[in-house]
C-alpha cells in the first residue's frame, strides 16, 4: 500500500540574527486513501513542511529526517528522481495562483505542457486532456478558457487552472498549500467542493495546508494541528470540532466566526528563540508552572495524538 | 519618451536593412568587380562615382562588397558572443553557489584581458583571417553580455512560477529554457545590437591596423589601403571618407535599433477571444 511516513523531519535556516528552526521535529503517517488537513496560523512552518517533502527549499535550508514514500527515502533521493516524483507523483499545488503561472504562456500551453513533457503526448491530444481536466475543475467552456492568459483569469479561475495542473498526471499525492487563500467565501467553497471531486474521481490522497478551519473542516479526514514548528494535535476531523483537546486548537476554534471571534491573546513566538519549556506557555489559558521548564511529549489517546501536560 | 524612442529605433532599423539589402545584393548593384584593375587614382564621376584607389578599382563597388565583410563579422561575431554569453548568465544565475562563483571568476578574467592587445598578439603569430577575427572578437565580447544575464536569471529565478513549474515535476533544463529564457530575452536583444556594433568597429580597427584579411575588402581594410598608399596625404577624401561613413552609419543603425529595443514596452499579448 503506498504511504508517506515523515519521520523526525527538521528544517533549519541560517538567518543573521540566528538559525531559525521552522520545522521541528515533525514526525507524522499519511495512511492511504486519507485527506489530512494540516492547519495553524501563519509562520508555523506547514509551508515549509511541505516544501521540505518535495525538496523545493533553497539551498541554505537544512533538512533532516526522514520522509518515507513508497518504500524509498525522499531526502535521499537524486535531483533527477527527485524531478520524476514531482508532479507523476506527488503535486504541489502552490500558494499564490496568479504568481505560480507563467504570464507569458496561455493557460492551455501550461497544463498541456504536462502532458506533452511527462506522457509525450502530441500537441492536440494534449489539449484535449487539459480542456477535459480544467471542465472537471467547473471551468465553463474550457476549450476558449485554454486560450487565454493568467491575467485573463480570475483568481479563484488561476488556482482552479493549477489543481486541474496538479491533478493532470494523476499523482498518488496532492499538497495543496492554502488553496483557498484570498478567496471569498463561494469561491472557496467551490474550489473545495472541487477539491473533493477530483479526489474521489481519481482516488488521490490530499494533504491539505491551510489556516482556513472551515476548508479543512470540509476536506479533511484528520487534522494536524501546528504550532511554531511543532505538531501539537492530530485528530479525527469530527472529534477534533467537537473536542478539541489542545488549549491552542480549543483557541483556534473559539477564534472562528461562528464561535464568537475570540481570538488568541498575545503574539506568535520568535521562531529564532523559541519559548524554552511548551512552546504555547506564553498564551496557554491554562498554563500551569510546570510548562514553562519542560516541553510535553506527543501522546497518544486512542484515536490521537496531544502534546498538553494536561493529558497526563 | 516612447516616440523619439521609437523613430530612431525606425531609423535605425530603415538604415540596417539597406545595409543589409545592399550586402545581399552587392553582386548585382555593383557596378564593377571590386578586384578589376581600371585607371587608377580616378577622381569621382561619370564611370567611377567615387573614383578609382591605386590598383584602379572601383571604390563604389569596394564599399558595397566591404558591406558584406563588415556585416557578417559583426552579426557572426556577435551572434557567438550572446550565445556564450547567454549560456553563462543562464546558468551562473539560476545554479548560483560554487557554479556562480567559478563562471564568474572567469568572466571577470576574460573582462580583464585587453581585447586589441591580445588580437594583435594573436594576429602575429596566426594568419590573420577573416574568420579567426570573428571568432577572436566572439569569445572575447562576452562578458558583459554574461553579468546583465546573470543578474536578470537571480530576479526571474525567485519568481513564484518557477517554484510553479519545479512543483509540477518540469526539469532544470526544462525551466531554464522555456521559463527563463523568454523572460531573459528582452535585456539580449538590445546587448545583442551593441555587441554588434562593438564587433564592427573592433574589426575596422584591426583591418586599420594592417591585422586584418587581406583577401577581404572590409571597409577598415579599405582605410587601410587608403592611409598606406597615400590617399589621407593626397587628399583624396573618395577614397577614405565613405568606408569612414558607412562605419559609423552602420554601427549608428544598430545602435539605435538597440536602444528602442531596451526601451520598447513588453509585446501586445495576442489575445485569444
Amino acid at each position: 500500500m503506498s504511504c508517506l511516513h515523515i519521520e523526525n523531519l527538521t528544517v533549519r535556516f541560517e538567518t543573521r540574527s540566528g538559525p531559525v528552526t521552522a520545522v521541528d521535529d515533525v514526525s507524522l503517517d499519511h495512511e492511504p486513501g486519507e485527506c489530512l488537513a494540516l492547519v495553524g496560523e501563519t509562520g508555523c512552518g506547514k509551508s515549509v513542511l511541505a516544501l521540505a517533502l518535495l525538496r523545493l527549499l533553497p539551498a541554505g535550508a537544512r533538512v533532516q529526517g526522514r520522509v518515507r514514500f513508497e518504500g524509498r527515502d525522499l531526502l535521499a533521493l537524486s535531483e533527477r528522481e527527485m524531478t520524476s516524483v514531482r508532479g507523476r507523483e506527488i503535486a504541489l499545488v502552490p500558494q499564490n495562483p496568479s504568481l505560480s503561472l507563467n504570464p507569458v504562456y496561455s493557460i492551455g500551453h501550461q497544463i498541456g505542457e504536462l502532458y506533452r513533457m511527462h506522457r509525450n503526448m502530441g500537441r492536440r491530444p494534449a489539449r484535449d486532456r487539459s480542456a477535459e481536466q480544467l471542465g472537471r475543475m467547473g471551468i465553463q467552456d474550457p476549450r476558449r478558457r485554454l486560450r487565454q492568459y493568467p491575467f485573463q483569469f480570475s483568481e479563484g479561475m488561476n488556482q482552479r487552472a493549477l489543481i486541474a495542473a496538479a491533478f493532470a498526471l494523476s499523482p498518488r499525492l496532492i499538497i495543496a498549500d492554502e488553496p483557498t487563500r484570498g478567496l471569498d467565501e463561494t469561491l472557496r467553497d467551490e474550489v473545495v467542493r472541487e477539491l473533493a471531486l477530483a479526489r474521489e474521481a481519481q482516488g488521490t490522497r490530499l494533504i491539505l495546508i491551510t489556516h482556513d478551519l472551515t476548508a479543512a473542516r470540509a476536506l479533511g479526514d484528520r487534522i494536524a494541528v501546528m504550532y511554531a514548528g511543532r505538531l501539537v494535535e492530530i485528530a479525527p476531523t469530527e472529534d477534533f470540532f467537537r473536542n478539541p483537546r489542545h488549549p491552542y486548537s480549543r483557541g483556534l476554534i473559539a477564534a472562528l466566526p461562528e464561535n464568537g471571534f475570540q481570538p488568541i491573546p498575545g503574539p506568535t513566538p520568535s521562531l529564532i528563540k523559541p519559548p524554552g519549556g511548551c512552546r504555547f506557555y506564553p498564551r496557554c489559558s491554562m498554563k500551569r508552572d510546570i510548562c514553562a521548564l519542560e516541553e510535553p511529549p506527543l501522546r497518544r489517546k486512542q484515536e490521537r495524538w496531544i502534546r498538553c501536560i494536561r493529558e497526563n | 519618451m516612447k516616440a523619439p524612442g521609437m523613430a530612431a529605433g525606425r531609423a535605425g532599423a530603415a538604415l540596417l536593412l539597406a545595409f543589409i539589402l545592399t550586402a545581399a545584393l552587392a553582386g548585382v548593384i555593383a557596378p564593377h568587380d571590386p578586384w578589376e584593375r581600371m585607371d587608377p587614382y580616378a577622381r569621382p564621376g561619370g564611370d567611377h562615382w567615387l573614383g578609382t584607389n591605386d590598383l584602379g578599382q572601383d571604390i563604389l563597388s569596394e564599399l558595397i562588397h566591404g558591406a558584406r565583410v563588415s556585416l557578417l563579422v559583426g552579426f557572426g561575431s556577435a551572434l557567438l558572443a550572446t550565445g556564450i554569453g547567454v549560456l553563462i548568465g543562464l546558468l551562473a544565475g539560476y545554479f548560483r553557489g560554487t557554479l556562480d562563483e567559478f563562471l564568474m571568476g572567469v568572466t571577470d578574467v576574460v573582462l580583464m584581458i585587453p581585447r586589441i592587445p591580445l588580437i594583435i598578439i594573436l594576429a602575429a603569430f596566426l594568419r590573420p583571417g577573416f574568420w579567426l577575427i570573428a571568432l577572436v572578437i566572439g569569445c572575447l565580447w562576452w562578458t558583459s553580455t554574461a553579468r546583465v544575464v546573470r543578474s536578470r536569471t537571480l530576479q526571474v529565478r525567485e519568481m513564484e512560477f518557477v517554484r510553479g513549474a519545479r512543483c509540477l515535476g518540469f526539469s532544470h533544463a526544462h525551466i531554464l529554457a522555456s521559463d527563463v529564457l523568454p523572460q531573459i530575452l528582452p535585456v539580449v536583444l538590445p546587448k545583442f545590437m551593441l555587441t554588434i556594433a562593438s564587433a564592427m568597429i573592433s574589426e575596422a580597427s584591426l583591418s586599420f591596423l594592417g591585422l586584418g584579411d587581406p583577401s577581404m575588402k572590409s571597409w577598415g581594410m579599405m582605410l587601410n589601403v587608403a592611409f598606406t598608399r597615400g590617399g589621407f596625404i593626397n587628399e583624396m577624401w573618395w577614397w577614405f571618407l565613405p568606408p569612414g561613413l558607412c562605419i559609423t552609419l552602420a554601427a549608428g543603425a544598430v545602435v539605435l535599433l538597440g536602444f528602442s529595443l531596451e526601451k520598447e514596452p513588453a509585446p501586445d499579448i495576442e489575445i485569444g477571444e
